[in-house]
Order: structure tokens, then sequence, then C-alpha cells
């Protein structure tokens, strides 16, 4: 049985403080333990459309349906117990270690002093060990390559223990080997754990083979595909790509087309 | 755990580091008083009558004052930085130590300009907590609209900016002596508050040390901006409100009673960052209250050291021992930013 868990309904979304629409009509459904898949150009409103998922963008028209509640009267900690985020921004101010970090993702379940309990403690060091950062856990916030922070940023997320991860690009500034690593953690999260995971990224190829459903965001528009629409149809490639760049099926392989 | 070990190790060496400090302070003074006659005066069997009369008149009483003082500023600056995100934040960022300053200067001053004259002992701090107050609560209905907190601090600083304008035209029309006694104010003072002032005071600011400790989660949950904080959570808007009031109590009643004693607040938050190599405020807190009390002793007992009864002002004294050790760490570190 597939219970769905996210369910946005013509919603139209502005950035903060202006009028202008970025996404216009937007509907998409996510179902438990699916990945869905944003693609898009800089700039097109992958990011907006992730605020406004995630309960950061208040937007106007539409709705946005999470666990069949308008996500805009969820509490603040019921929300967080059930959803957790990995923005692109990740400045942190001040020395932090990597564990104490970490252990931030459990302040949805801790008391007024955060002081961690047993469980809390497990959390921790299930999602230190998931994310593949045991070596990093005694340095410091700021001594981390950006590689390294991507990682740990998924990882206090992981720690929060909820049901929906949403991750805006969380393979950037990642080498291949770790874009890998990282892809297949989502995969085994969502696969294994029954996460559902929504998450944006520009290394198209790699992410198209872990996601169920993609969401190509294009000119304002959202249009949902299952992964081998976007292999199939060189509509969706040119959206995404642009003139010289498809997937050509005799060497099943994206290539340049750059004198045609 | 190495760290916890250190982080330990550290708060008992700051927890031994308090009495001595405050032992230290008490002694020293235009009538030396050692640290036996210090017993001897605690035994009730002082050798001098004097001593006793010192010791329980002004000593002790200036020693409570600065260990508040110290420790409140540093948790009001501590706030602020965080809250604002900006290692140069203080107690004082928002304007509260200016509306403060308005409010005394209305009342020192204000006598020859509109005839009015209070002098009751108790009108400069009261006039400084509703300066004070005013300003805090004009923020916080700006605050209740606003959904950027930089916007806030330039805020603050521009109201800062007006009651400090208000306060020079004042100024300029008013005779020396009054203008003496206002300037007098402005540098800052530990001395002279009864036993009366100081229980109101260390009940109220004791209790918002407490209130700040309790906010330790919203505080850290700030390091990482507001958008983190909400996806963890954190209640941002009512959060915010609450580290500004906290934040300009302890600010606030500080000023009344002694004046706008200006850089610990933003050099122990520093302090305790670059010792504890944490910013954890379930650490910072407690460390920044214990540095806090003990760099304002220390700062006292240097006041005193020119000796022949001659004190300098305190605010200049701590401005004086904290710039050194701000350039040290900017020095040693090269970067004040790396440990904020």
């Amino acid at each position: 049985m597939t219970k769905e868990i996210l369910n946005i309904s013509s919603l139209d979304l502005s950035y903060e403080g202006s009028s202008e629409k970025v996404l216009q009509n937007v509907n998409l459904s996510l179902n438990k333990g699916e990945v869905l898949l944003i693609l898009g150009e800089n700039g097109s409103g992958k990011s907006t459309l992730i605020r406004a998922i995630s309960g950061l963008l208040p937007y106007q028209k539409g709705n946005i349906q999470f666990y069949n509640k308008e996500i805009s009267t969820w509490s603040k900690q019921d929300l967080a117990r059930r959803m957790a985020l990995v923005l692109t921004e990740k400045n942190i101010s001040g020395m932090l270690g990597v564990e104490e970090f970490v252990a931030f993702g459990r302040y949805p379940f801790t008391n007024w002093l955060g002081k961690l309990r047993q469980e809390d403690l497990q959390a921790v060091e299930k999602s230190i060990d998931s994310c593949g950062i045991q070596h990093l856990r005694h340095k410091k916030i700021d001594q981390l390559s950006d590689g390294e922070k991507q990682k740990v940023f998924l990882a206090r997320a992981l720690a929060q223990s909820c049901e929906c991860l949403i991750l805006d690009e969380p393979t950037t500034h990642l080498d291949v080997k770790n874009t890998v690593s990282q892809l297949k953690l989502i995969q085994s999260l969502s696969k294994e754990q029954g996460k559902s995971i929504i998450f944006s990224s520009h290394q198209f190829d790699l992410a198209l083979q872990v996601a169920d459903h993609l969401a190509l965001v294009v000119d304002g528009k959202v249009h949902l595909l299952k992964p081998q629409d976007f292999y199939d149809d060189c509509k969706y490639q040119e959206m995404l790509l642009g003139e010289a760049y498809r997937f050509d099926v005799k060497t099943n392989r994206f290539s340049l087309k750059l004198f045609s | 755990m190495s760290g916890r070990r250190n982080t330990n190790a550290l708060f008992l060496l700051l927890l031994l580091a308090l009495p001595l400090l405050f032992a230290l302070n008490l002694s020293v003074g235009s009538v030396d008083i050692s640290i036996t006659d210090l017993f001897l005066v605690l035994k009730g069997e002082a050798t001098k009558s004097s001593h006793e009369l010192i010791f329980f008149q002004s000593r002790l009483p200036k020693a409570f004052t600065a260990l508040i003082c110290g420790a409140s500023l540093s948790v009001s600056g501590l706030l602020m930085q965080s809250l604002f995100r900006n290692p140069l934040a203080g107690p004082y960022i928002l304007g509260i130590s200016s509306g403060a300053g308005l409010g005394v200067a209305l009342v020192v001053m204000g006598a020859t300009i509109f005839g009015i004259g209070l002098s009751a002992s108790f009108t400069i701090p009261l006039a400084a907590v509703l300066g004070a107050l005013l300003i805090l609560f004009i923020l916080f209905l700006v605050s209740l609209r606003l959904k950027d907190v930089m916007t806030l601090l330039i805020l603050g600083i521009m109201l800062g900016s007006i009651a400090t304008a208000i306060v020079g035209i004042i100024q300029y029309f008013t005779t020396d002596f009054q203008l003496k006694s206002f300037l007098i104010w402005t540098l800052g003072s530990l001395e002279g508050l009864s036993y009366a002032e100081l229980k109101l005071l260390a009940a109220i600011n004791g209790l918002a040390l407490i209130a700040a400790f309790l906010l330790n989660k919203p505080l850290n949950a700030f390091l990482l901006g507001e958008d983190y904080a909400k996806s963890m959570g954190i209640v941002v808007k009512s959060s915010r409100l609450f580290i500004i009031l906290i934040s300009g109590i302890l600010a606030g009643l500080i000023t009344a009673y002694c004046g706008p004693i200006g850089f610990v607040g933003i050099i122990v938050p520093h302090l305790c960052r670059l010792l504890f190599k944490s910013s954890n405020h379930r650490i910072l807190i407690p460390a920044a209250v214990l540095m806090g009390a003990e760099l304002l002793l220390l700062s006292d007992v240097l006041a005193q050291l020119p000796g022949n009864g001659v004190k300098l002002p305190i605010n200049s004294v701590s401005s004086i021992i904290g710039i050194p050790i701000i350039l040290w760490i900017i020095f040693k570190k090269r970067s004040i930013s790396k440990s904020f």
C-alpha cells in the first residue's frame, strides 16, 4: 500500500516580498519511500520550490499538504520531527565540533536544556556512521572542506530521524566518488528505511539513477516525469541541457553535439 | 573524550579563580586590608573597627556589583553577538545604553532647561531604566513586523544615535556643573549601591541569566541561520524577542546602576570562545558569567593601582585591559572571525 506524504496542488510561488511569480500552477505528489529529483537551470526556481515545501516560504495561492495537513499550519516542532532540511547555505558562525553539530539535529526531541538522552546519542551515532564521517567527528566545522561540510550537514539532518528529507543540492562540491556514495546513501535511505526524499542536483545523469520521480523546473513551470521519460524524450533534454547535449540511444550515454 | 575533559578543567579553573579574585578585590583599596584581616572581619573579630566599616559599607557591595555587572554584561553581549551573527555586537548595540543615557541626561541636566529637578537617589537608576525600556519597547514593536534581523540591528543603531543626539543638545544647553555630573555617570562606577539595590539587581539579573541559559537551544540554532533554526523546530520570532528582552534587561539594569560599562560585553564572549574553543551556548553562557565577573573584578583592582585613594574610571580601565587582549587574540589567530 502506498501512502501519500506530500501533495502540492495549483501552487503559485514568488520570492519573498515580491509579487513577480517565479513558479506557476505547480502540481506534484510524493509517496512514502520515494525519491523526487528536482532538476532545473540556475535561477529556475528549484530552491524557491524547496523552500516552499519546507514551510520556509509563504505562498498566496494553492496548497502544500504534508501528511494531509497544510504545511503552514504545522507547528515548527512537529514539522521538525517529520521533515529535515539541508539547504545550499552552509555558512555557520562560530566554532562547533562536528559531533556537537550533528547532535543539534536532536533539538526537536530534547528538552529546554538540550540534554541528550541515550536514544539521542544512538541517533547521532547512527547518522555519523551512515554518512561515513567518523574520521571527521573530532574536527571543527570551520576546518572542513566544502565537500566534507556537505556530508556533515546531511548527518545533522539524518539525526533528526525524520520520515521526509529535503536536500538542496546535496552533491555540489563533491567529487565523483563522494557524489556516488551520497546518492547511494539517498537510495538506501529511501529503499531500506522507507524515507521520502526530495533533492535537487546539477549532476543530473547520476542523480536520475536514484530517482523515482523527476520534477523538471523550466520557465516558471514544473513538469513531473518519470526518469525514463527524460531519456526517451528530446524535448525534456533540451529544456534542461540546451541544444548541444543529448542522450544518444545508440551509445547509451549523453554526448556533446558541437558541430551538427 | 579529551574535549570534554578540557572543558571541565577550564570550568574548574574559572570557578577557583572567582573567589581568589573576589578576595583580592576586597583587600585592595585606599586602605589595604590584608587577606588575614579579611578573615577576621568575616569572623566578626576585626582588629580595627574602621576595617569593618570599610568592608561592609564599601568593599563588599562594590565587589558584588562588579561580579553581577561583569556576568550580566558579558552574557548580554553574547546574546547580541549570536542573534546578529556579528562579532562586533555587544550589549549596547541596540541603543539600550543610549536610551538609558537619555533618561539620565534628562534628569541630571534637564533641570536647567526645563526647570524640573529630581534629585532623590533612586531617580538616576529609574530614569535610566525608563530610557532603556523605551528603546526596548520600540525594538519589540518593530521586530514583531520585521522578518530580517539585520534591519533590526540597523534600526537599533539608529535609535541609539537619535538618543545620543538629543543628549548632545541637552549637554549644549546645560551648566558646567551638571555636565560634569552627567559625564561622571557615563564613565561608569561600581560604587554606591546599597544592599537593597544590590538584592534587587541580583534577583532580576540572576533570573535573567538563568533565562539566558534556557535559551541555549535557539541561540545555538541561530548559529546556523534562521532557516535552519526553523527547520529544527525553533520558533524564530518569539525566540528572537526573548533574546532581545533578556539581553536588554541584563544591560539596561546594569547601565541604570553603574553607567555604561562598555567593553566587557564585547570582549568576554570572544575570550570564552577562544578559551573553550567552542561556540556552544551550553558552555559559553556559564563561561561568560564566570569570565565576565572575573574580568570586572580584576579591572576594578587595577583601577585602584595609582594608590593614595585615586581611582580610575572603571569604564576606561576595562577597555584598557580589554583591548590588548583582543589585539593579542587577533594577532595570534590572524582573524577574529575564525573564532566567531
